[in-house]
């Protein structure tokens, strides 16, 4: 009973040991499935969600937040996959879409520059110097999402539980090492970790429906009271209470909603 | 659709009952316009055709309601919007700007007095306090910018641009990083002053779904700031409600809700005060001055009320932007006026 977030470099078999894992215990495996999830779910075209994870924000996107909207769908979409437990999710980022839920155990699955470097070149047919500058814009565009995004370098091995470098390990003691940690006791989902789960999934979903409407808004929830949290002015919060309300109170699960405007 | 249009009706509806004050001045000053539309002979004057004042009147009032919606969705003054960029930018007399910049200023605040009152969250002794030396500073402010006026004539029109523009860059930045206001300030320490004073208080937050209890320190520094603020407002002609909402967080460790709404207040106190020593000068002129005031309410009303989805972060950013840019303006025009080079480029 837990979830595994596997945030997995480019070109390092990644892949191929977050699915063993989920093989190993019986759990769902989830990665590029989420864009497909959410896409129904907020009715937005796929290519869209997937540029929204795969590419680093760009100058425009500064101005209009479309990005961070789908960034908070797709958090939202996983979150509501998370609750039902027994989960591995790989991909671009899991432990920061599913940041704030304590028993998640977070790992980074790295490989050596050489191990890598091959893997390039059996898949894309290049030769090494092309396969290193393939390696080096994909991790230069992804530590930019993920400053962007959650101002965290992904890598920045202090936000991980377990670190795994593939070269020096192979894919099968990687494999063996998450499961061995998967059952500590830390890493269960209690009663409690599951409340705290369904909390942050209802605030992702508030989340992601207001946003269409307010992109700045933070979102907190206990016992389906939802308390949303929005910079304006204080001579707004009478309007903005009764709007946000009116947006947020026919979400499943939403039984008071309160507005927080804190003024600029 | 239909019905956030009807929603938002209603709101404009409760808005017109809820706050007579501003429903019955608004029609007061629309009544009167259109009086002296209908009714005055100004064919044969020398000074403005009865088209151009219209012109004036209406561009004015829709210039002022546009900075109005901008100034509250962006959490921004009237004033510290108008003030620099009609300084910067126009050739009109300097004084005759200031004083129309505190009627802005000054309508800012008062719209939302009434309610921030009402809700108690502009709490009265605190205003009191804060008041009293802000109202002072204001008025030498206010004798001082006359005075420099009539010594000094077009270079002390040059110090005042040069200064604005180098205070009007310190605004930009502390509007840009916020100013690391904090929601709930936990005083260390209380003074002795602030507790005989009983600056403190509590409100209801509804986000918290509790009463919320504070106590205000460091009466005598903020009481000190107060008046230099004050001077700034009446001299320069803005309100500076940033720097008044930061005293009372940052200094005085007031809540920002609190902080906030006290500003307001003491925006619109200060700023009456101060305006009575232009309009005694004879720079506040009415057909320049009352469409500017009507368009501060309106807009305000409109911002507040029914503009709320605009994207405030992108409209804060464009301000701040025209904040930068009148800065430059001004301090080319002050350095141009007080040392008498002239900078061709700008």
């Amino acid at each position: 009973m837990s979830i595994i977030a596997i945030t997995r470099a480019s070109y390092s078999h990644g892949k191929e040991v977050a699915e063993r894992v989920a093989r190993e215990l019986n759990y769902e495996c989830i990665s590029k499935e989420l864009i497909s999830l959410a896409s129904q779910e907020f009715d937005i075209p796929e290519n869209w969600l997937r540029r929204a994870v795969e590419e680093a924000p760009k100058l425009l996107d500064r101005f209009h937040y479309g990005k961070q909207k789908y960034v908070a769908y797709l958090r939202s979409a996983l979150l509501e996959y998370a609750v039902k437990d027994n989960l591995v999710y790989h991909g671009l980022a899991g432990h920061l879409l599913l940041a704030g839920i304590p028993n998640i155990l977070k790992v980074m699955i790295s490989a050596t520059t050489e191990e890598r470097v091959k893997l390039v070149r059996e898949r894309e047919n290049v030769s090494e110097k092309e396969a290193l500058k393939i390696i080096e814009k994909f991790d230069k565009e992804r530590r930019k999402w993920a400053m962007y995004f959650h101002s965290k370098d992904p890598w920045d091995m202090s936000m991980y539980d377990l670190s795994l470098v593939i070269g020096r390990l192979t894919i099968g003691d990687a494999v063996d090492e998450i499961l061995a940690t998967a059952k500590l006791p830390a890493f269960q989902t209690t009663p409690e970790y599951q409340r705290v789960l369904k909390n942050q999934s209802l605030a992702a979903r508030v989340k992601s429906d207001l946003m269409n409407f307010y992109h700045d808004v933070e979102v907190s929830v206990e016992n389906h009271t939802v308390v949303v949290h929005i910079k304006r002015s204080l001579k707004m919060e009478e309007a903005l209470t009764e709007d946000i309300r009116e947006i947020v109170m026919h979400i499943p699960g939403v039984k008071d909603v309160r507005v927080n405007v804190i003024p600029i | 659709m239909q019905k956030t249009k009807r929603m938002r009706k209603g709101r404009l509806w409760s808005l017109v009952t809820s706050v007579p004050e501003l429903t019955i001045l608004i029609i007061l000053i629309a009544g009167g316009y259109l009086i002296m539309g209908v009714f005055s002979r100004v064919e044969g004057t020398e000074v403005l055709s009865p088209s151009a004042m219209w012109l004036i009147i209406v561009g004015c009032f829709l210039i002022s309601t546009a900075v109005a919606v901008l100034a509250v969705i962006g959490g921004i003054g009237g004033g510290v919007i108008f003030t620099p960029i009609m300084l910067g930018f126009t050739h009109m007399d300097s004084l005759v700007i200031r004083a129309t910049g505190l009627v802005v200023a000054m309508f800012s605040g008062l719209i939302s007095s009434g309610p921030f009152m009402r809700s108690q969250l502009a709490n009265l002794k605190v205003v009191f306090y804060c008041g009293v030396p802000i109202t002072i500073g204001a008025l030498v402010g206010s004798v001082s910018a006359i005075y420099l006026h009539e010594a000094l004539g077009a270079v002390g029109d040059g110090i005042v641009r040069l200064s604005l523009g180098i205070l009007m860059l310190v605004v930009a930045y502390f509007l840009f990083t916020g100013g690391g206001k904090t929601e709930y300030p936990v005083p260390k320490r209380i003074d002795a002053l602030s507790v005989k004073l009983r600056l403190n208080g509590s409100y209801w937050e509804a986000s918290l779904g509790k009463m919320v209890d504070y106590q205000m320190i460091r009466a005598l520094w903020g009481g000190i700031l107060f008046i230099l603020l004050g001077f700034m407002g009446g001299f320069f002609g803005l309100g500076g409600g940033a720097f008044l909402t930061a005293t009372l967080n940052l200094i005085m460790a007031a809540p920002i809700k609190i902080a906030a709404a006290c500003s307001g207040v003491l925006l619109a106190i200060s700023n009456a005060t101060a305006i009575w020593t232009y309009i005694t000068y004879g720079a506040l002129i009415a057909i320049f001055a009352a469409p500017w005031m009507l368009g501060q309410v309106v807009g305000g009303i409109l911002g507040a009320h029914l503009l709320i989805r605009i994207r405030a972060g992108f409209v804060r950013k464009v301000l701040i932007l025209i904040l930068l840019a009148s800065s430059v303006k001004l301090i080319v025009r002050g350095v141009e006026g007080t040392f008498g080079i002239h900078i061709p480029i700008l």
